[in-house]
């Protein structure tokens, strides 16, 4: 019989060694976060949304809210313009916005002004082209290799890499420079729009990471660059394409910050609106509009999320 | 001097990337496969910041520790979201230490009799592969303590998976 401590070690959950995707891209990521404290993934996003996130729909004071109820109606803000338009491209003018391939699902429309798009996210089909496809806009043509049946990867000269991953619902891309000295954040953005993603994204010249823009509107996902002396060293962001369209009626900011928070003892003064990847349970992937609070909890600043819409209400499919 | 520097935290990267990597994975949830790559580079960011206060003889339980906050940092954060979200969480979604260890029902029975502190001893020596002295190091007690409440962790987990009625 099997001793006890054999049976523990043989459940071990990382019985396959964990090797980081890109660790020249994890080395450079962890310089340039030297001075800022990052958070890790859906949790940085939160934040990063609510500090300004471009796009974002102010819809007034939550601690106003919290003795009337009644909400004032959404009113969007135009978008600032982006340092650098990554939303066309001479070779494929069509990839602006995700018009081409919102398909609108009938029977989720209701009459009133506080609706809030919802878009079912699906992994762009052909990993490969994927891969061989971004490699190319980005300089990194070489071997492919690394296929695990998740994640692609394209190693190029001098250690310039590109690897696509598909396994969190949502596509996942990642560059490396390797010892080529990069790309110019021009030609990095407009590689990244000739791409026929779901999203637009207005991307900066300096280190850190931007919103990527769904509809119009920013969400929590966000593109990463790594720029050394002038040139996008490293970067990463997600990739999908916008496979449906639902609208859903939004619930009281008052009522989402009331039932997520229930522990606070925090004062909300602001709440706007972004939107957020949720895994459904019947499991597909939708970008959900959400809120973002922002307050302060005793002296120190607070940011939190919660959904706009009710779980009840979700459908889970869009037919 | 800060080539010597970088150098120095790739190699701190490439010696304990995958230790790190795997200490989270097996601690994951309620987070997912997803965040792992995040928590592993926030893990190193903090090393980073605090890289003169490593010590050099003992990088790996130190890091680990680091790595201990920052999920438990994560993973708080998650928990305080899931109450209300809990309808749209992700189902079958990923791999968690008690999605995996209630595979063999009789190690979680045992598992299920330590306390916090305990269970994470005995994870901490048998899969992470830290000696006592490491497992004092990342859970700040004297090696004494932790010599003393790991015999009592393995006595008690060998004693309730012996225990444990197949039928």
């Amino acid at each position: 019989m099997r001793d006890a401590f054999e049976a523990l070690a043989a459940q071990d959950p990382a019985a396959v060694a964990y090797q980081h995707p890109d660790p020249a891209a994890l080395v450079a990521r962890i310089g340039a976060d030297h001075r800022r404290v990052a958070l890790p993934g859906r949790f940085r996003l939160a934040i990063a949304a609510a500090a300004g996130v471009s796009g974002l729909v102010t819809v007034g004071l939550v601690a106003a809210l919290s003795v009337n109820p009644a909400l004032p109606m959404l009113a969007f803000a135009p978008t600032p313009a982006p340092v650098f338009a990554a939303t066309k491209s001479a070779q494929s003018p069509t990839t602006a916005g995700v018009a081409m391939s919102v398909r609108p699902v009938a029977g989720h429309f209701g009459p009133g002004d506080s609706l809030a798009s919802a878009y079912q996210l699906m992994v762009p089909a052909a990993g490969l082209d994927a891969t061989m496809g971004l490699g190319a806009a980005l300089g990194v043509v070489g071997t492919i290799g690394g296929y695990n049946g998740t994640t692609f990867s394209e190693t190029g000269a001098s250690g310039s890499r590109i690897t696509y991953e598909t396994t969190t619902g949502i596509g996942r891309w990642r560059y490396s420079a390797g010892s080529t000295t990069g790309l110019s954040p021009a030609r990095f953005a407009a590689a990244i729009a000739r791409q026929r993603w779901g999203y637009t994204v207005g991307l900066d010249t300096r280190t850190g990471s931007s919103p990527v823009l769904v509809d119009g509107s920013a969400t929590t996902l966000r593109v990463s660059l790594t720029v050394h002396d002038g040139r996008v060293v490293a970067a990463s962001g997600p990739a999908f394409v916008v496979a449906a369209m639902v609208n859903y009626r939004l619930r009281s900011p008052n009522d989402a910050l009331a039932t997520t928070y229930t522990e606070r003892p925090t004062v909300a003064t602001s709440v706007a609106l972004a939107w957020s990847p949720y895994a459904l349970t019947d499991g597909f992937v939708w970008l959900l509009p959400t809120f973002v609070f922002r307050g302060h909890s005793g002296a120190r600043a607070w940011t939190g999320l919660s959904l706009a819409v009710r779980t009840a209400t979700l459908t889970g499919t869009a037919g | 001097m800060r080539a010597t520097r970088t150098s120095e935290l790739e190699r701190v990267v490439r010696d304990h990337q995958a230790a790190v990597g795997n200490y989270l994975r097996r601690r994951l949830y309620p987070l997912t496969d997803g965040d792992l790559d995040d928590l592993v580079a926030e893990t190193f960011t903090v090393v980073w910041r605090r890289f003169d206060a490593m010590p050099p003889d003992a990088q790996l339980p130190w890091i680990i520790g680091v790595a201990r906050n920052v999920l438990h940092n994560a993973q708080r954060s998650r928990r305080r979201r899931s109450a209300y979200e809990g309808a749209v969480t992700p189902r079958g979604d990923a791999s968690s230490t008690e999605d995996v260890v209630v595979a063999d029902a009789r190690v979680r029975h045992g598992l299920e009799s330590l306390g916090d502190d305990e269970r994470e001893m005995l994870l901490l020596h048998v899969w992470d592969g830290l000696s006592v002295a490491d497992v004092a190091s990342v859970l700040h007690v004297t090696p004494d303590a932790a010599a003393v409440r790991l015999s009592r962790a393995r006595h008690r987990f060998r004693a309730f998976y012996d225990e444990w009625d197949e039928s």
